[in-house]
């Protein structure tokens, strides 16, 4: 399959013999995404300015005194299943490129961590509420949830993304530029998450 | 306008969101504005730099490669990686 997706030859304007078309340096589906994740990376460097200069305001100790504890110990084990996850994802990107068919299974595990830390955070989120962190309860708790809250709607648009590549894969219809396009995603969803934990919960 | 501005410093001070008498809120406004600022051209020109060595790859692979007829269909560069 090549990646490049070249078509057929220009054809000549007025006689003559027709050019060949140069491949393009980058597929459409490579630079669109890279394009994508840039504008998103703004979006997040917005976010946590604001959340550094709210914090550097504040009166007193940060978080607020009286707020339940966000839990630092169960979170860096998830940022591991994340971090994982990227990994195995690139090793399936390794194995694709030597013969399609076996990147099936990392590419399955790493859909199956990320799956996990999406909805680990989820059940870690339900905990907070009912502890009474809400959206509303301090200006820590309202960045906190946004912050991460936009993470997470990244990560399963990207976890479909990749649940889409895979299901291509397994049918024998990936394109490869589709498989890279993916995997930009996922490799800025997984790099952002250790600078939000730093961030917001340390 | 600007001698204006410039002559009345207390007006940038009235911003409620901006005036902060503490060092560290001045401090995380520089810091925070450096950030954005620089962020951006760091990865436009990041993205745009990688893009142009790929483009110089490719060319020096369609150079080192033989001569082709033009009535056959083009095949993969040898000389970069598909991405």
């Amino acid at each position: 399959m090549n990646a490049f997706s070249g078509r057929g030859p220009i054809p000549p304007r007025s006689g003559g013999l027709p050019l060949e078309r140069r491949p393009p340096v980058v597929s459409n589906a490579v630079l669109g995404m890279l394009m994508f994740v840039t504008a998103e990376a703004m979006l997040f460097a917005g976010l946590i300015s604001a959340f550094v200069v709210v914090r550097s305001d504040s009166v007193g100790a940060w978080p607020p005194p009286g707020q339940p504890r966000l839990p630092l110990e169960a979170t860096a084990v998830n940022t591991l299943a994340l971090l994982i996850s990227g990994g195995l994802l690139y090793a399936a990107h390794r194995a694709y490129r030597r013969e399609p068919g076996a990147a099936l299974g990392p590419l399955t595990l790493s859909i199956a961590l990320g799956a996990f830390f999406v909805l680990f955070q989820g059940v870690e989120w339900v905990r907070l509420i009912g502890e009474g962190l809400t959206l509303t309860s301090s200006n820590h708790s309202s960045f906190f949830y946004l912050i991460v809250g936009m993470h997470a709607l990244h990560a399963v648009a990207a976890l479909a993304a990749l649940a889409g590549v895979g299901l291509a894969l397994r049918g024998g219809r990936l394109r490869p530029d589709r498989f890279y396009g993916a995997q930009v995603f996922w490799y800025f969803v997984v790099g952002l998450w250790p600078i939000l934990y730093l961030q917001v919960y340390l | 306008m600007t001698a204006v501005l410039g002559g009345s410093p207390g007006f940038a001070r009235a911003c409620a969101v901006c005036f902060s008498a503490s060092d560290e809120t001045r401090d995380a406004f520089l810091g925070t504005t450096v950030f954005l600022t620089v962020l951006p051209l760091l990865m436009i020109g990041g993205l745009v730099l990688w893009l142009w060595r790929r483009a110089l790859r490719a060319e020096r692979g369609s150079q080192l490669a033989p001569a082709r007829s033009l009535s056959r269909p083009m095949a993969t560069p040898p000389a970069i990686r598909p991405l």
